[in-house]
């Protein structure tokens, strides 16, 4: 497949991603491993997929370089990844100028009135799931009172979790510093 | 919509400064933070705000709801405002490109088949060090979660609305699409009637 075929293919697929990249995998089964010419097997999809989830990245750049070289080498990862992106900053500065000429407008004000508590809500949703991925053994059966008693927790996990609260909170440590200090942390004694 | 305009202190700095430091902070936003959009939101108010003081906390508001509400990958949106603000087209370029180089240069070492490296990944060190990294992103979200919470929640529907936010992702595992779509139409909803009751039509905030 031609590398611009493959550009204008994942400026489409950028274009559907609302809400996060996961959304999208489903979509890129079915064009890849569903439809002709079947790129790839179930087997060999769902092992791509756990591998953009590990890797560093958000998890659709990571697929759009893996689909994109295999389909066409260089070129063909370069055109994916571009692709993916190059939505971005125009939808996100039209949003931004839009949202400042129409700003006393109802919609506006509206999307603000509604998006902004939202925001709050969902940025804790998103901590607490990270926790719950981290530092318990599942998730939690919310409900199930029996489930829930069976939880474990990650002692070093809820550790790093308390430690980087606090250094967070209080001081002005660099988030790299403190990342790759968890990640040293991590591979010895959260395996 | 607020928008402070004090303390840009960016401007001082030289615009290519400014564009390899949006770089290289997106850079290593994106190799080492793991978790998605809001991880890399919440790291990019660490960085851009609590670090540098290139924007305020209104910004960070703004942002959080323009990316996660324009299509597209919500690390990439933030690459994007946050370029943008500092040093417009160039700087969003900056920021973008910056944000796909670790995946891209891994990946592609990763399929050309450095299957070491695929491997290195896969180790149980590796994911040991992501599920603490994980922990600490955790950490960091809800900090950051945190501070937004004056500029957020303004009145009781706000709160209303952030409490159901809230409970639909973390009790009932609704999908967070699912929610902006409430949250929009909910706010615009209120908006409309706080108008109709409002004879000045200044909408109560």
């Amino acid at each position: 497949m031609n590398p611009f075929v493959i550009f204008l293919l994942f400026v489409k697929y950028s274009a559907l991603c609302f809400g996060g990249g996961y959304v999208l995998i489903p979509l890129l089964n079915a064009d890849l491993v569903g439809a002709p010419p079947k790129l790839l097997t179930p087997e060999l999809f769902a092992r791509y997929i756990s591998i953009a989830q590990v890797t560093p990245g958000p998890v659709f750049i990571n697929v759009a370089t893996f689909v994109g070289y295999l389909q066409s080498g260089f070129f063909g990862a370069l055109g994916a990844t571009l692709g993916a992106v190059v939505l971005s900053a125009p939808l996100v500065v039209l949003a931004i100028k839009l949202l400042r000429k129409y700003e006393s407008s109802v919609w506006v004000k509206g999307f603000f009135r509604g998006m902004r508590p939202a925001s709050f809500g969902l940025i804790l949703a998103a901590a607490w799931i990270f926790f719950e991925m981290s530092v318990l053994s599942s998730k939690v059966p919310w409900g199930d009172f029996a489930k829930i008693a069976e939880i474990k927790i990650n002692w070093a996990g809820l550790g790093i979790f308390a430690g980087a609260f606090i250094l967070l909170s209080k001081t002005k440590i660099s988030l790299t510093m403190l990342l790759i200090i968890a990640a040293a942390i991590g591979a010895v004694l959260c395996r | 919509m607020e928008n402070n305009t004090v303390n840009r202190t960016y401007l001082e700095i030289p615009a290519w400064k400014r564009d390899t430091a949006l770089f290289w902070a997106y850079f290593k936003i994106a190799a080492l933070v793991v978790g998605g959009g809001y991880a890399i939101l919440a790291a990019a108010q660490r960085e851009f705000v609590t670090r540098r003081q290139w924007l305020t906390e209104d910004d960070v508001v703004e942002m959080v709801t323009i990316t996660q509400t324009v299509p597209g990958i919500i690390a990439c949106n933030t690459a994007a405002y946050i370029g943008w603000k500092i040093d417009g087209w160039r700087g969003a370029v900056s920021a973008v490109l910056g944000a796909i180089f670790p995946s891209f240069v891994i990946i592609l070492l990763i399929a050309t088949g450095m299957s070491a490296l695929s491997d290195f990944f896969s180790a149980p060190a590796t994911r040991g060090a992501f599920t603490a990294v994980t922990s600490a992103v955790a950490a960091m979200v809800a900090v950051t979660g945190m501070k937004m919470r004056k500029k957020t929640i303004k009145n009781l529907d706000g709160a209303i609305i952030a409490l159901i936010c809230f409970s639909a992702i973390t009790f009932f595992r609704l999908s967070p699409p699912v929610m902006i779509i409430f949250a929009v139409v909910a706010g615009i909803v209120l908006e409309s009637v706080y108008r109709r009751k409002s004879k000045t039509g200044e909408s109560d905030k």
